[in-house]
């Protein structure tokens, strides 16, 4: 089937180095295209390389795992330049891409290229403005902080005073399914990820007790009911959207909401609130589509328009969290997916 | 047409039909075979001149060989046919099982499934059991979770009877699934066109039957705290979806992994996109999970890329596969039953298929006979890997000579993550790579031992995170088995430890290893070390 290889060498650059980019960047490699993987910050892996194993034991599936080999593969891989530290600056499209990419501001450099994939990610929504006490009470985090603070010290201990929690909250749908912030999506990954965190929590610090408010709790991997049903136990679930937070003088959090059982309005004191902040369009979507002359749906993600038919543009190809919210799982798929396109479009 | 690059593709919907165009686009001919008579497509469908068979009515009965070579035996109405393959798509339709029994009630004229009313509202001339002005009530995930693809479909049908049929309708729900494609959008749009949400987080409403065939719907509302009780025109229950009957036999006929569920492809996220236990076989869509048709085309591409990449890949099989010695084999088929890629092939006796080989090492490390080895895992070339580091101390301050025995696909990038961001290591740690804890045999630890090592740590994948299934469980076995030789030889069973770790973790290696450590370091010298003495050091 050798005949199938075109002798000309065709050249692909991939925008963003989380785990859409890195499989796609590897993919493409597989088929001897070279391979521009641009990478805006100083390390490849994005924020599934912040995740941590939520395994007891037995592997829950959320694939953070999946990440270091990957990584590891386009490192040594030798028809992949990784630009770290990297931005497009200019595109010229004449049937290719003429594209000038800069290094920290300080140099550029141009490639030519016959297809793009666009893979820069997601922003995490700020929950600043939201009246939960973040940033402004140390022990408020988001997920995303808890998972790092699990990754690299192993257990939740409070960033006020180093203590382990007796009471944590998590508070689900921080601007995710939010009119006021205009974001009318699911970010479908946080329900999975905070019931598998409760869980993993349980299992090492026995004594702190999990309460998770939520609007609908969505299913994540296979066999969602058995999972839930095991879990109800060991967590507290709460229908509510929790109205605000406050420090008590003994350095604790005070939460209102409106309790659903009682039907009464009640302040609970928790030691720990995380917040499970929405997936967002990535801050640098917009100018990078607007340089490849593609546009944004009304949530700005990357639209596609009934999501079968890439691309929107001849050449340009998009893969992960840039089409909305999603899971590593899912954002594999998706580089799958949109390499397959490539490929059928540069005719390899 | 080119026999050995043929793809054979099952299924007969637009998942599987979407696979075959994008393969025959790339020049690569597809045999698709359907069990139904009317598959939804035929031949007339694919472009001209293309390598395309179609063959419907067709069970598959029996697959031999591996990938690039499988013999696929068929049951063509009755008639036996056969194709040689190089790979194998499995993009069979999934089937909806209507929640009639879960809710107690009984289909009838007022009481329909999710797809009746699907079928009523696309063709409201041939049925009027929905009628305009009508109260119609929705079920959805209300006594079980239901997902995305249901809830979607649940939306969608509202809108219309609410616009279209002038009904009122009530969607009662437990958790309203809206991590789908647009899902929160619609839902905001089915309340503004009118319909009723009314959900049930510590209750759950009483269903029954009148004799008008009505449900009779009596609830709490966790909003107004008031009870109601309300008999809608039309209620829809909702519907599971599951693995069709033939989709179970295909997993037996080709030994492939399933979920709890029954859809093909273990709950393993090795597997992620689209690949199974087995080379060349992948599966796609409908076969694989509950998914949108947009998921099925992102399935269906995947497939795609796959085959595509198995068809160009035209590496030699690499050196590092399982050989048997056939002159002592003993036929007892242990590495046959164990091996999870399917590669041990039967006649007289049993032969490795290398192409399907993964060099696991299960089958070394569990055949009885020690007539498997793999280059790289015999018993002197893992014990050539431990070498005692030459400073360690004994007599004043004992440090520890530990032996880690890793797998590749995670303990040992837990490893180089930890080395470096330069994480506390035991000073004399010796990592020993193998591509599975599962190849890890007692010949293995027993190597470590006479090397003398204090401790001895197996780090393995999580349970269920094994690209060879279950080569941590076997891992864990073979370390328990050993420990009763321990007794015997009086050691203390605390210097052999099993532990599981994600690729990710540099922490936990670092700890579990620090811990392990100071375990070891309480418990001495091993006996052996001690009775060896220094012969290793003074060798090596």
């Amino acid at each position: 089937m050798g005949s199938i290889i075109n002798m000309q060498r065709k050249h692909a650059i991939v925008i963003g180095g989380g785990i859409a980019g890195l499989c796609a960047a590897l993919e493409l490699a597989r088929f001897d295209i070279d391979v521009d993987l641009v990478e805006k910050g100083p390390a490849l892996g994005g924020h599934a390389r912040s995740l941590t194993c939520k395994a007891t034991d037995r592997c829950v599936k959320c694939g953070a795992c999946l990440v270091e080999e990957r990584l590891q593969a386009v490192v040594e891989n030798p028809n992949i330049k990784v630009h770290l530290g990297s931005e497009i600056m200019e595109v010229q499209d004449s049937g290719g891409f003429s594209v000038v990419i800069s290094n920290e501001g300080k140099s550029t450099c141009s490639c030519e290229a016959d297809a793009v994939i666009i893979a820069s990610g997601f922003s995490l929504f700020r929950p600043d403005g939201k009246p939960y006490g973040y940033k402004r009470f140390a022990n408020v985090l988001t997920n995303l902080d808890l998972e790092r603070m699990i990754r690299m010290q192993g257990s939740v201990k409070r960033p006020s005073d180093q203590r382990e929690p007796e009471k944590i909250a998590f508070i689900q749908c921080v601007g995710s399914r939010d009119a006021k912030t205009g974001h009318l999506w699911c970010s479908r990954i946080c329900c999975g990820a905070a019931l598998r965190m409760s869980r993993l929590i349980r299992s090492r610090q026995p004594q702190v007790t999990i309460s998770v408010f939520y609007i609908d709790i969505q299913s994540s991997g296979r066999d969602f009911q058995f999972f839930l049903d095991g879990l109800r136990n060991d967590v507290r679930l709460i229908r509510a959207i929790p109205a605000d937070v406050f420090r008590t003088e003994d350095d604790r959090l005070s939460m209102s909401y409106f309790d659903p059982t009682s039907r009464q309005s009640k302040d609970e004191i928790f030691d720990m609130i995380i917040l499970s902040v929405g997936l967002c369009p990535g801050d640098d979507l917009k100018g990078l589509c607007s340089l490849f002359g593609m546009k944004l749906s009304d949530s700005g993600f990357v639209t596609v328009s009934d999501k079968t038919e890439y691309p929107e543009k001849h050449g340009v190809f998009a893969a992960g969290t840039v089409l909305g919210p999603m899971g590593i799982a899912e954002s594999i798929a998706s580089a799958g997916k949109a390499v397959w396109e490539a490929i059928r479009y540069l005719k390899i | 047409m080119d026999l050995q690059n043929t793809t054979i593709i099952i299924g007969g919907g637009s998942c599987a039909k979407k696979i075959a165009f994008d393969l025959l686009e790339k020049g690569i001919s597809v045999t698709v075979v359907s069990s139904e008579e009317n598959a939804g497509l035929c031949l007339s469908d694919f472009p001209k001149n293309t390598p395309v068979e179609l063959l419907t009515q067709t069970r598959i009965i029996k697959c031999r060989g591996a990938v690039g070579n499988f013999t696929v035996s068929m049951d063509l109405n009755g008639k036996l046919i056969e194709r040689n393959i190089s790979n194998i798509v499995l993009a069979e339709e999934d089937r909806r099982e209507p929640n009639f029994g879960l809710y107690g009630l009984t289909p009838s004229e007022r009481i329909l499934s999710l797809s009746q009313v699907n079928d009523i509202i696309n063709e409201p001339q041939r049925d009027d059991r929905i009628k305009s002005g009508f109260k119609t009530a929705f079920f959805a995930g209300l006594l079980r979770e239901t997902d995305p693809v249901i809830t979607g479909q649940i939306m969608l049908l509202s809108l219309d009877l609410q616009s279209r049929f002038k009904n009122q309708v009530y969607i009662l729900t437990g958790n309203l699934k809206v991590a789908g494609d647009g899902l929160e959008a619609l839902y905001r749009k089915t309340r503004d066109e009118g319909v009723v949400y009314i959900k049930f987080s510590n209750s759950l409403p009483s269903i029954s039957q009148q004799e008008d065939n009505r449900a009779l719907i009596e609830f709490y509302d966790e909003i107004t705290a008031e009870q109601f009780k309300f008999t809608p025109d039309i209620t829809v229950v909702d519907e599971a979806i599951v693995p069709s009957e033939y989709l179970s036999e295909l997993t037996k006929v080709f030994k492939l992994g399933r979920d709890m569920a029954g859809f093909v492809q273990s709950d393993n996220v090795r597997r992620i996109p689209v690949y199974t236990n087995r080379k060349g076989i992948l599966v796609a869509g409908p076969s694989r999970t509950i998914q949108t048709r947009f998921d099925h085309d992102i399935d269906a591409a995947n497939a795609g890329l796959s085959v595509y990449g198995l068809l160009k890949d035209s590496a030699p099989v690499p050196e590092n596969r399982a050989e048997i010695d056939r002159g002592r084999c003993v036929r007892c088929l242990t590495c046959y039953r164990l091996c999870p890629f399917i590669a041990i092939s039967l006649d007289a006796k049993p032969f490795v298929v290398g192409e399907a080989c993964e060099g696991c090492g299960i089958c070394a490390a569990e055949c009885p006979k020690t007539t498997i080895t793999i280059k790289g895992l015999s018993g002197p070339e893992i014990s050539d890997r431990i070498v005692r580091p030459a400073d360690l101390g004994r007599e004043k301050v004992f440090t520890p000579f530990i032996v880690a025995f890793c797998c590749n696909r995670s303990a040992s990038m837990a490893r180089d993550l930890a080395v470096n961001n330069k994480l506390d290591m035991p000073k004399g740690l010796v990592t020993v790579e193998l591509p599975c804890a599962g190849g890890i045999s007692l010949d293995h630890i027993l190597h470590a031992l006479r090397k003398g090592a204090d401790g001895i740590m197996i780090l393995t994948c999580h349970e269920g995170n094994c690209h060879s299934e279950k080569g941590n469980i076997y891992a864990r076995r073979r370390a328990d088995s050993v420990l009763d030789l321990f007794d015997q030889m009086g050691l203390e069973r605390q210097r052999l430890v099993v532990k599981t770790i994600a690729s990710n973790m540099a922490m936990e290696f670092s700890e579990l290893l620090t811990k392990f450590e100071e375990q070891i370091i309480v418990l001495g010298v091993s006996k052996i070390a001690k009775t060896k003495d220094i012969g290793d050091d003074k060798t090596g």
